[in-house]
């Protein structure tokens, strides 16, 4: 008894420390970067390129636009916006097919809206629920506690998808660190509403958080006749599990996520795929790593 | 498969009403569906189009041993068997023994030796190999006379037991009467007769019958070319050799081929006599041929014409010919070498030691007792002949030695040629002053009688014995034995006429029975099967407690 009552609690504060930790750590909240070239990796260190100033003496040479001064032998300074206010964009979907994935999904949303709040500038969060869009507008650590009850609240419960977040999308930016987290589901209504995503320019990294039960080599079904119901669409599969049945699920699973990643990348989004920690693994810094950016990991996330 | 379901049938049928528990069975190992939300049905459905099999629920390997088990227990208990065929019951084996099947179609000459008798034996080997265990089957010799059956089958044995020897198809010298195995086959219609036969000669093939079958045997095309036609062994007693007057008939005359050939063998196959024939017919248009035999230890005579055709029967006889009478020697001493010796003597010369008893007429009269010493009270009228050698009767005494002059009746046909003046003795039987009637002094002492012979009583009378006397040792001794033994029985020669085989046997061209398409179909009786599925339950149950141990069959007590 005394270990159930005290487990949750004492797993939340493990989770809460490995927070803590977090913040000793250069790890950030994914962005999508959609550079292809060198010069677009200088524009996301110093901000939008603005124009050419002549150069003088004294002035940084990392600025100088040699190229201009192959062509013409005129020493010009790159001239950039200043730097661009940093902040998250995080759009949940909240349908009731998350459900599933909510409890290990709190978790991540938690560390993101926490690393935002301390690493950036804002945080826009936008959850699409049942009772409609949710947007919330935070910045500075002051607001974690807010947010954090903010989240527990959150329940997958909605039958709207991710696409109802577009008119909130509209305002911002082209670049910077806009996360959709959804299951995805289905193809036929997904790929529509992330064309007219990217139609509205928005570039949004698409990320899967995907359940130990779908990483490939998984065996944690049992074999013998299963329900499969969708508790958004209450549609129902009876299956004969076996082996074999899960290991051409696996497969499956990992060619969606292979033509996902390629539909984004048609449409100017990117993809990414990884396995929510379970319980047990959740105050595990390790257990986090796919989700987040470091500064090796910068290119990872790029479309 | 079709045909086997067919025959099945159900000796308690409310058996099946154990399957109502199968039912109960598949509730009871039900296995219910986990419910398992997902998000991923779009690629459950992918996946499910790689497995389509993953749609079907399956049963599980226990729901499957379970309902097997009680699906095996019900089927036994409703007495699952195969239905009872109808057919033949028994199989009686006929085999045809009458003369014509010892022929060989092609002739040993051909080096076929096969007679046709020898192929129905094999053939009635292969018909019982194939024959199912449960039909009981029976040789049986059909001769002239009777249907019977064979001596190596007591009480009617089964017939399979052993393989047929060679012994039970020995050949009758006539004809058979084939018709009793129609009429076997018409008094047991459950019973299946097969008969062997090559329908030769006077043994045609008999009425054919629903549940008579034919094995036909032998060439139509085969005939005889020699045969020994009549054959007479005549015994001139006390003479020294045999007569054997045949009749025989031979092919025409073929310089090419040469004549023909008399081979005569004694009984154990030792040669006697080869005559090679002339081939000149008599006015009849048969050989007749007169040979003297000396006499062979046991009287028996084996003629065998040469070279042989395809059929032996005809040219190979045996005759048997007693001896004239055969004795026993009785309250022979042993203890006196001398008489033993006396007696393996006349049995050798007599040729009757290996058939003594054989002939029934002469046993009565063919006992012979040698007597050395001892008395009689009176002159002995039982049959029995005697030669004794110093016996005493009621009017004898005793005398010393052979005192006074020896003589004896020299032209006598006992004493003819012998010489009997070196006997000596130290005591001497006087016989006594009355003698038989008919007796016979062949030689005396002094006038008194030294040695006699009675007819009437059957015996030789001598007036010394072997013990006090050098008798034993006097070559005139066994010839005198003989010769009085010989005028004992004047009349024991006879003339021997051995059976021979009818002429009409000589026709062994084979014929053939109507042809009959269908062949005997036997009974097969119902065949139970709930003792292989009572066991096949047993090894399920067994095998279900190893793969899936409960409380009740942990799988460490397996």
């Amino acid at each position: 008894m005394k270990k159930d009552a005290g487990g949750p609690s004492s797993a939340t504060e493990q989770f809460e420390a490995m927070l803590l930790r977090l913040l000793d750590l250069p790890l950030m909240p994914p962005s999508v970067r959609l550079d292809k070239t060198g010069r677009r990796r200088v524009s996301a260190e110093f901000g939008d390129f603005r124009g050419h100033v002549p150069y003088s003496p004294g002035d940084d040479l990392r600025f100088l636009d040699w190229s201009v001064l192959a062509r013409s032998g005129q020493k010009l300074l790159r001239q950039f916006d200043t730097r661009e206010h940093d902040r998250l964009v995080l759009v949940l979907d909240l349908s009731r097919s998350m459900a599933l994935r909510w409890p290990q999904l709190r978790r991540l949303v938690l560390l993101y809206v926490y690393l935002a709040l301390h690493r950036l500038d804002a945080l826009e969060l936008i959850c699409v629920g049942k009772d409609g869009v949710l947007v919330e507008l935070a910045s500075g650590p002051e607001a974690w506690p807010r947010l954090r009850a903010q989240v527990q609240s959150l329940q997958a419960d909605g039958s709207q998808s991710f696409e109802g977040a577009a008119p909130h999308l509209e305002h911002l930016g082209r670049d910077g660190r806009k996360v959709l987290i959804s299951d995805f589901q289905a193809s036929a209504t997904v790929l529509p509403a992330l064309a007219r995503l990217a139609d509205m320019g928005q570039r949004m990294l698409c990320l899967f958080p995907r359940l130990a039960l779908e990483e490939a080599g998984s065996k944690t079904l049992a074999i013998g006749y299963h329900d499969l119901q969708d508790p958004e669409t209450a549609s129902r599969l009876r299956v004969q599990m076996t082996p074999e049945l899960l290991a051409a699920f696996h497969a499956e699973q990992e060619a969606w996520e292979d033509e996902m990643h390629i539909h984004c990348q048609e449409l100017g989004h990117a993809f990414h795929a990884a396995t929510l920690p379970s319980e047990d693994l959740a105050s595990h810094v390790d257990s986090w790593l796919p989700f987040l950016q470091t500064r090796q990991r910068q290119r990872r996330w790029s479309g | 498969m079709g045909e086997f379901l067919q025959a099945l049938e159900l000796t308690r049928p409310w058996g099946l009403l154990c399957l109502l528990i199968l039912p109960l069975v598949y509730w009871l190992h039900r296995d219910p569906a986990r419910t398992l939300f997902t998000d991923r049905l779009e690629i459950w459905l992918r996946a499910l189009a790689r497995v389509p099999r993953a749609r079907r629920r399956r049963p599980t390997l226990r729901l499957i041993l379970s309902l097997l088990l009680f699906a095996l227990l019900s089927l036994a208990i409703a007495g699952v068997q195969q239905a009872a065929k109808a057919g033949y019951k028994r199989l009686f084996i006929v085999v045809d023994q009458s003369a014509s099947m010892t022929a060989t179609d092609h002739g040993v000459a051909a080096g076929v030796t096969n007679s046709r008798i020898e192929s129905a034996r094999q053939l009635a080997n292969q018909e019982l190999a194939a024959l199912p265990d449960w039909i009981p089957a029976q040789v049986l010799g059909i001769n002239g006379q009777v249907l019977k059956k064979r001596v190596e089958f007591p009480q009617g044995l089964d017939a399979r037991d052993r393989k047929l020897s060679e012994s039970l198809f020995a050949s009758h010298s006539g004809h058979a009467r084939l018709e009793l195995a129609s009429k076997l086959a018409f008094r047991d219609p459950q019973a299946c007769v097969l008969l062997y036969s090559d329908g030769a000669g006077p043994s045609s093939w008999p009425t054919i019958r629903e549940n008579l079958y034919f094995r036909a045997l032998g060439d139509t095309q085969a005939k005889s070319s020699t045969a020994i036609l009549a054959a007479r062994l005549s015994d001139p007693w006390p003479g020294p050799q045999l007569e054997l007057d045949l009749v025989l008939d031979l092919p025409q005359p073929d310089p090419s081929r040469g004549g023909a050939t008399i081979r005569i063998l004694d009984g154990r196959r030792k040669l006697i006599r080869t005559e090679t024939l002339a081939l000149e017919a008599s006015e009849d248009g048969h050989v007749h041929r007169r040979l003297l035999l000396p006499r062979g230890d046991d009287g028996r005579v084996i003629i065998e014409l040469l070279p042989p055709d395809s059929f032996l029967a005809d040219e190979h006889i045996e005759i048997r010919a007693p001896p004239p009478w055969s004795f026993q020697l009785r309250a022979l001493p042993k203890s006196d070498e001398r008489l033993g010796v006396l007696a393996d003597f006349l049995n050798t010369a007599l040729s009757a030691g290996k058939s003594a008893g054989s002939t029934t007429e002469a046993r009565a009269r063919g006992e012979l007792q040698l007597v050395n010493g001892g008395s009689l009270a009176g002159w002995p009228e039982d049959g029995v002949l005697r030669i004794l050698f110093g016996t005493r009767f009621s009017t004898s005494r005793n005398t010393q030695g052979l005192e006074g002059r020896l003589d004896w009746q020299r032209t006598h046909d006992l004493l003819r040629g012998l010489d009997l003046s070196t006997l000596r003795s130290k005591r001497r039987v006087l016989f006594g002053s009355v003698e038989p009637a008919d007796s016979e002094t062949l030689a005396w002492v002094s006038g008194e009688a030294l040695i006699l012979l009675s007819k009437q009583h059957s015996f030789l009378w001598l007036g010394v014995s072997l013990a006090d006397s050098n008798l034993s040792t006097q070559p005139f001794l066994p010839l005198l034995c003989i010769r009085a033994l010989a005028a004992l029985l004047p009349s024991a020669g006879k003339a021997t006429l051995t059976a021979l085989l009818d002429p009409v046997e000589s026709d062994i061209a084979a014929t053939k029975p109507l042809p009959r398409a269908d062949t005997p179909r036997f009974y097969r009786p119902p065949r139970a099967y709930w003792p292989w599925l009572l066991a096949a339950a047993m090894c399920l149950l067994l095998l279900r407690a190893v793969l899936f141990p409960t409380a009740l069959f942990p799988s460490s007590s397996i």
